[in-house]
């Protein structure tokens, strides 16, 4: 989870930028180019206690957010933050619980250097898995059923879904409005204690699974989330594009409603 | 202290104004428990509420194309369709009237009279209808749980197929996803 230690850094970095418009932009591109990886800074960036006014308010505006969803007719996702569980639900109803292990949310690009942070807790739209599920149709003429000689054959068993589609070692659904959900599952400790075997092709894994997240597609904000295994791969094969999210509870920190 | 009381009073409205938003949800929501069947993982759910009452392994459609290469020269699909539906029949003991389809896909003329469609059995003890074919049934082959195998309907096992059926009635709301 995020932690408000990143806070002064940010507003340090606002307040040296206080240049003119050409040196500004000329900076902001260099710390761009020379940053090792992209720039992140801890989100919400608000006061840790909320007022019960605000926290109503809050809690309020996500359930009329809920009711359109669950007016909508199709699935939705929820994130709820205080019950630390991803779930998928249809007509305000429950249809899978996802309860995660950890999870950060990050701002990325300008916006960590410019304006307000968007508001989290809102409805994301138009979830695009990456990497998307490959389905495979086979496809049966009519004229080849039946006639065969099938003695001796071994019956064909059909995959499992694990064995079918696999979970990457991590996956990203990206929304249109400019959030990306970055799932990766929790596989424990390595029994080993260097780490080295057990590691090893789980790395290789997971930058397969990270170039075929295509990490150049840059959202304004990123919520990294960590599921038991066996969930995330669940999730995975859950997921239907287009599928919208609502980001609803408190962050750590701040007062839950009554 | 003026302060004070003004934001006790918003406070008030603004409960009040949840509780309206709670029951507006609630209204949304079906009533009494449902079925949720997830067919990227095999799985059949009967949730009732915040509880699980049934989380077992099921076998949804397995997506292949069957083309038919003579005569009207048809084409089926064999998935299971995503929504909402509703449980239209609950029938004990069902009898299944195998498609045209099924006679293709066995190699086998399609009979004209219907009695020579009829099937005993092989639907397990309980079928609940979901509306144009599709059908929630038990299954002769349990050994194929958990994998996409059917023509389009959700096959489950006979413990879990009895819960289903004892705590549904007609017009209990289904959710495949």
């Amino acid at each position: 989870m995020t932690s408000e230690r990143n806070e002064p850094r940010r507003r340090g970095a606002r307040g040296i930028l206080g240049l003119a418009g050409p040196v500004r932009l000329g900076l902001v591109a260099a710390a761009w180019s020379v940053l090792p990886g992209p720039l992140s800074a801890a989100f919400p960036p608000s006061p840790p206690q909320l007022s019960e006014v605000d926290s109503l308010r809050r809690a309020n505006r996500a359930l009329r957010m809920e009711i359109d969803l669950a007016s909508a007719g199709g699935p939705y996702l929820v994130l709820d933050l205080s019950g630390r569980a991803m779930i998928l639900k249809s007509h305000g109803v429950v249809l899978r619980e996802f309860p995660f292990h950890g999870l950060r949310a990050k701002r990325r690009g300008l916006d960590v250097l410019f304006g307000d942070a968007p508001p989290l807790d809102t409805v994301w739209v138009e979830g695009r898995l990456m990497p998307g599920r490959r389905i495979e149709r086979l496809v049966i003429l009519s004229d080849t059923l039946g006639s065969q000689d099938h003695s001796g054959t071994v019956e064909f068993i059909p995959p499992t879904p694990e064995e079918e589609t696999p979970s990457p070692a991590s996956f990203r659904i990206r929304y249109k409005n400019g959030l990306s959900l970055v799932v990766q599952p929790w596989v424990g400790e390595a029994e080993d204690p260097d780490g080295i075997t057990a590691r090893a092709p789980s790395l290789f894994a997971r930058l397969l699974a990270w170039a075929r997240s295509r990490p150049w597609l840059r959202d304004r904000v990123r919520i990294d989330l960590t599921l038991p295994e066996g969930e995330a791969g669940s999730l995975y094969r859950a997921f239907s594009d287009g599928t919208p999210l609502l980001v609803m509870g408190s962050w750590p920190g701040r007062r839950d409603p009554g | 202290m003026e302060g004070e009381s003004v934001t006790g009073e918003e406070v008030a409205t603004l409960r009040e104004e949840r509780q309206e938003l709670l029951a507006r949800l609630e209204a949304i929501r079906p009533k009494g428990a449902y079925v949720v069947v997830d067919r990227g993982n095999n799985r059949i759910y009967l949730r009732r509420g915040n509880s699980v009452v049934v989380d077992a392994l099921a076998s949804t459609g397995s997506r292949a194309v069957l083309q038919e290469t003579t005569g009207p020269k048809r084409t089926w699909v064999f998935e299971t369709p995503a929504g909402r539906f509703s449980i239209l029949s609950k029938r004990p003991d069902p009898v299944w009237t195998k498609p045209d389809w099924a006679f293709l896909e066995a190699g086998e003329p399609i009979p004209d009279r219907v009695s020579e469609r009829r099937e005993y059995g092989s639907l397990g003890e309980y079928a609940l209808d979901l509306g144009d074919g599709y059908m929630i049934h038990g299954t002769l082959y349990e050994r194929l749980l958990g994998r996409s195998v059917t023509h389009g309907c959700v096959r489950v096992g006979r413990d879990a197929l009895r819960t289903i059926a004892r705590h549904t009635r007609v017009g209990s709301q289904v959710f495949i996803y």
